[in-house]
């Protein structure tokens, strides 16, 4: 468990870029810290200021002037954290930013951990889990169209989706509930009917929202592109073409790739996790073997699949009956090796119908951008709109909801097969625990684990 | 002059429904008790509707009899008529409700009282409870200067502290049917640290028999059929019902013209009198101002007794004045020429803040000083006999040295009760519903004995003689579940066939055990005793087999939710912890915890205030200091 005795800073804008860099301290000796690297221009002392107040003045290290900056002050529990809050904001790069948590931490003053801020805000009750967890994936994300949904997250349009499910859940059980509780109130009795299909239509609300649950994850995680293919077909040196840096192992000799090689680029800002695999070939290598196991279940799993083929050698059976096993509609295959031959009319296109192809040659680095281009199209012939929609972010949100959808189908099949209301109402009250459970708004242990094991705990 | 008058185990003020069963219980297990009330004239009185039971409220008064409660049996032996409310709505909220003769009621539970060993029932106005130099109970005073010592007192006292009658302009100090306020007593409650907030509530006109035109209202009778609420039968609780009807009329435009029209009248609307009123049986200006899209409310008109001509007018309860109820009385259909015998009032009364007060009902801060009944907050004759019952056995084994007795959430309503009242606490007269129970499936009317007679029996309240036929009971129920899980019926029998047809059930292709039978939703215990292997029991014994056959799925279900919430509740919270002191815990929380020192996590996570994120960093602490002691165990 973290100590919440301790003082903590950290930069809280994203690094290396803008024109603003910030620095929060959060704790008990946040004013006092301040105080000793900021001089206002008025003079005014850090504890002096009122609540929320901005002072314009000069940040020092020692006698070393660092920066002009503006600080706000925040009393606790008013604050993010809930605690005593100080906000440097300075125009300096990173080197400035660096000198200044340098001050801090010489003066006392512990590093933050990632999302630590978020997890005081979070235990002093400042924000709900929702927003907790969002405020963790905003720290660990490190592109721009994911800070956009995190932060769209942040702003509740989740949690607001969420809250619109459990008020009609909670409408529905208030008039079971009214009608068992004040029987003479209710001469004509309650027609359970009109439930069936606003139970249905939530049903089908709640698949929209587990679909993104895939979006989400591409979102925190990257897109999952997989190189897939025999082995020797330049998989490896394509991925080498696109990150353009020698990290994969690149030889002549067959099977090189053993294991799954994970690379994270951005394409437009579209965060892509590469993955390069094993090529896949029976062998009685058994690491190697091992590697074609994996590269299998890669591919299963990737949001597309780059299928690599050797245009000098054509289309092989072997090609024939892995590409078999592949979806088109997430598959793109690539003839490699364009430099090797004259003549680049596919000889092979109707053995091939239905995957889009891509002619080009890792070596020469040719047609790299056309495959680029693609993979973007891809991406954004999509039902994904970046940042617009209420995304599912982690996988304890899905499980949630998919558990509250569980007891809306009971609800259902109750319904059709004539249970009492009785008995309704206990399905509706689990659709709505559970969906509590996303906004963290019932306890149960396992969310208190799911807690536990998010944030740095325990000792 | 006050003077020595006798020493008792247990003092009870109060004669209501909590006062009757708090000081039968500490009688019944052997404590000299002593029942003070202001008058033996109105012992178990129903100053509202003569109705006992309905939806949660049944459940209750069932609980109370499984337990070893008078309540019940009372009921039932002075019933007008019997209604089984919710049949259509599923067995977990089916609800007994009896039109009472209110006069019976009330003969029968002063002779109960007057015939119990080890009790007297005293007139007497308690005006102070005494204390020694230390704060320690001493007992109580009476206006007459009687000093009473007791080891234990159950305050009871409903409505009657410093109790004041409104109707229209007029508030002066009064209590119901004419008796007198109980004074004093709340300035004494004052000077020994209790917080007094006003409630208040109302009642309707009665009206003369003779007046009303039923012709022109729909009749309601009874349902011989309803059942009972004591599950131990004797003569005097079955009996045959008079079966007297009830009858249904309305309000209309004009009634709500009137009423509307005379606001200005009454000191709530006129921002007097501030008293927070309860949702539940709101006055009928009030329905009228928040409902005012409703052209019509309905109203029932019911007997108060086989020997009585007046008839109560439930859902007419007002505060507005004499002339303006009789005004607006005369335009509902049947009531053009009603004539009012009582006029309806709303009455305001001191209630202390139940968040004082421990599970058993004991105050947190006076040992042997208990709070039962209308007193803690609440409405209700069930709800404040169920509180007088808990007080009473929990004064009486706290007496005896022995553990308390205390109901979960997930034992009893009487157990949800009790756990808002001193938990959560509540800010408006508290009504117990059926959706404030979490395990409402498992808290059935139709197995209170079931769950409680047990422990009735082992807390000494529950008679040999009861128990016995508790036993027999759940002995033909076992013995019902094993032969239908051993019958195993032929899909070639005939009567099965037929059977099968007539319920348009699909027939069989192999043989079926009359367990699996009875599982399928279109079939019944009662349709499958057409098959002679099908066994005979009392109908409350098949009653048992087909709810718990027929609806295993949903109960199990409740079950595992119960072991969930009892992992949070078996989570105790150490009783010297300074919540000050934890850090993570937000300043509302660590103040509300500091207040109400929760006994367990279960408690602290159904606090007002207390976020899940508190019951985290609770966790954690707990985490913590588990981890602390075993490290410091193994040094």
């Amino acid at each position: 468990m973290f100590d919440q005795q301790e003082t903590i800073a950290a930069i809280i804008t994203a690094q290396g870029m803008g024109a603003m860099g910030a620095v929060r301290i959060s704790g008990s000796e946040a004013f006092e810290a301040a105080q000793f690297l900021f001089r206002s221009k008025k003079g005014t002392l850090i504890q002096d200021m009122p609540h929320y107040a901005l002072a314009y003045g000069w940040i020092y290290d020692g006698d070393v002037l660092l920066d002009q900056a503006l600080l706000l002050k925040m009393k606790g529990p008013s604050s993010f954290t809930g605690e005593d809050v100080v906000e440097l904001q300075c125009h300096g790069g990173p080197l400035v930013l660096a000198r200044l948590l340098q001050a801090l931490v010489s003066r006392g003053i512990r590093m933050a951990k990632p999302g630590e801020f978020s997890q005081r805000a979070f235990l002093n009750g400042k924000i709900d889990l929702t927003q907790a967890e969002s405020v963790m994936d905003l720290v660990s994300s490190s592109n721009r169209v994911m800070a956009e949904v995190a932060v769209q997250q942040l702003q509740g349009s989740l949690s607001g989706k969420i809250k619109a499910f459990k008020e009609k859940i909670i409408g529905w059980i208030a008039s079971i509930e009214a009608e068992i509780d004040f029987p003479d109130e209710f001469p004509v009795g309650l027609v359970t009917s009109v439930f069936e299909s606003e139970i249905k239509v939530m049903i089908q609300q709640i698949d929209a929202l587990l679909e993104t649950a895939a979006y989400g994850r591409i979102y925190r995680e990257g897109l999952r592109l997989v190189f897939y293919g025999r082995p020797n077909v330049g998989k490896s040196s394509l991925l080498n073409g696109l990150l353009q840096q020698k990290r994969a192992i690149v030889t002549a000799e067959p099977g090189t790739t053993r294991d799954v090689l994970e690379e994270r680029m951005m394409i437009q800002g579209i965060p892509i996790l590469l993955m390069d695999t094993a090529g896949v070939r029976d062998t009685g290598n058994l690491a190697e073997q091992e590697g074609v196991e994996r590269a299998r279940g890669a591919a299963a799993q990737a949001d597309l699949v780059l299928f690599v083929l050797d245009l000098a050698q054509g289309l092989t059976e072997e090609d024939l009956l892995l590409l078999r096993d592949l979806d088109p509609e997430k598959t793109l295959l690539i003839a490699n090796k364009a430099d090797l031959v004259t003549n680049r009319v596919l000889s092979f296109e109707e053995k091939v119908k239905g995957f889009e192809v891509c002619i080009l040659s890792a070596m020469e680095q040719e047609g790299i951008d056309a495959l680029i281009q693609k993979i973007r199209e891809r991406f954004e012939s999509g039902t994904l709109t970046a940042g617009n929609e209420a995304v599912l972010i982690n996988h304890r949100q899905e499980g949630a909801l998919f558990q509250a959808r569980k007891a809306l189908e009971s609800a259902q099949e109750g319904l059709l097969r004539g249970e009492t209301t009785d008995l309704l109402s206990i399905d509706l009250q689990d659709a709505w625990s559970y969906l509590g459970e996303i906004t963290g708004e019932t306890v149960k242990e396992a969310v208190v684990t799911e807690i536990f094991a998010r944030f740095c705990l325990g000792k | 002059m006050a003077f020595w008058a006798g020493e008792y185990d247990c003092i009870v003020v109060g004669g209501g429904h909590a006062g009757c069963e708090a000081a039968l219980a500490a009688a019944r297990l052997g404590c000299q008790t002593l029942l003070l009330t202001i008058s033996r004239d109105q012992i178990a009185l129903m100053p509202c509707n003569p109705s006992i039971g309905g939806p949660a409220k049944g459940n209750i008064v069932r609980e109370i009899d499984a337990l070893g409660g008078e309540m019940g049996v009372n009921a039932d032996a002075t019933a007008l008529q019997a209604k089984l409310l919710n049949t259509g709505k599923g067995p977990a909220v089916h609800a007994l409700r009896v039109q009472s003769d209110r006069y019976q009621y009330q003969r029968r539970m002063i002779r109960v009282l007057d015939r119990q060993d080890h009790l007297l029932v005293r007139q007497n106005v308690v005006v102070a409870v005494l204390l020694d130099a230390t704060g320690t109970l001493v007992g109580i005073e009476a206006e007459t200067g009687a000093q009473y010592r007791s080891k234990t007192v159950i305050l009871c006292t409903g409505t009657y502290l410093d109790s004041r009658i409104i109707r229209g302009e007029s508030n002066v100090p009064g209590a119901p049917v004419g008796q007198m306020p109980a004074y004093g007593l709340s300035d004494s409650l004052r000077s020994i640290g209790f917080d007094l907030r006003r409630f208040k509530t109302g009642t309707p006109p009665r009206l003369h028999r003779r007046s009303i035109d039923f012709s022109k209202m729909t009749i309601q009778p009874g349902d011989p059929k309803s059942g009972h609420f004591s599950f131990y039968p004797t003569e005097e609780t079955r009996h045959d019902l008079p079966d007297i009807p009830c009858y249904l009329t309305y309000t209309n435009a004009q009634t709500h013209q009137i009423i509307r029209d005379n606001l200005g009248r009454s000191l709530f609307y006129t921002g007097e009198l501030p008293g927070i009123g309860p949702r539940y049986c709101p006055s009928i200006e009030n329905k009228v101002i928040r409902f005012h899209d409703k052209d019509r409310h309905q109203l029932f008109v019911e007997p108060e007794g086989l020997d009585s001509q007046e008839y109560y007018f439930q859902g007419f309860s007002s505060a507005l004045p004499e002339d303006v109820q009789e005004k607006f009385l005369h335009t509902v259909a049947g009531m053009e020429n009603a004539e009012v015998v009582r006029s309806g009032y709303a009455i305001e009364y001191d209630a202390i803040d139940s968040l004082v007060l421990r599970h058993t009902l004991e105050s947190k801060s006076i040992k042997g000083l208990y709070f039962a009944g209308q007193v803690n907050g609440t409405s209700g004759y069930e709800e404040a006999a169920a509180q007088g019952l808990m007080a009473g056995i929990n004064a009486a084994l706290a007496i005896h040295g022995k553990e308390p007795f205390i109901l979960t959430r997930s034992q009893a309503y009487i157990g949800v009760l009790i756990d808002d009242l001193v938990v959560k606490g509540i800010s408006e007269p508290y009504r117990m519903l059926t959706s404030t129970a979490e395990y409402r499936l498992l808290l059935r009317q139709d197995n209170a004995d079931l769950r409680l007679s047990e422990a009735g029996y082992r807390v000494g309240l529950l008679s040999e003689a009861r128990y016995q036929i508790f036993l027999q009971k759940k002995a033909m129920i076992e013995e019902g579940f094993k032969t239908l899980r051993e019958t195993v019926i032929s899909p070639k029998d005939e009567i099965l066939i037929e059977l099968m047809t007539e319920n348009h059930s699909v027939l069989p292709k192999h043989g079926l055990t009359l367990l699996e039978l009875l599982r399928r939703p279109e079939l019944s215990y009662a349709a499958l005793k057409a098959l002679p292997q099908m066994p005979k029991y009392p109908l409350e014994v098949e009653e048992q087999l087909d709810i718990q056959v027929r609806y295993e799925g949903y109960i199990d279900k409740q079950e595992a939710q119960v072991r969930q919430f009892n992992k949070l509740e078996q989570k105790s919270l150490p009783q010297d912890v300074d919540f000050i002191s934890i850090q993570g815990l937000s300043m509302e929380a660590r103040e509300k915890l500091n207040l109400h020192k929760p006994e367990t996590l279960g408690h602290a996570s159904r606090i007002t205030g207390i976020t899940p994120a508190d019951i985290s960093v609770l966790l954690i602490y707990l985490e913590q200091q588990n981890l602390r002691s075993s490290k410091e165990r193994n040094v």
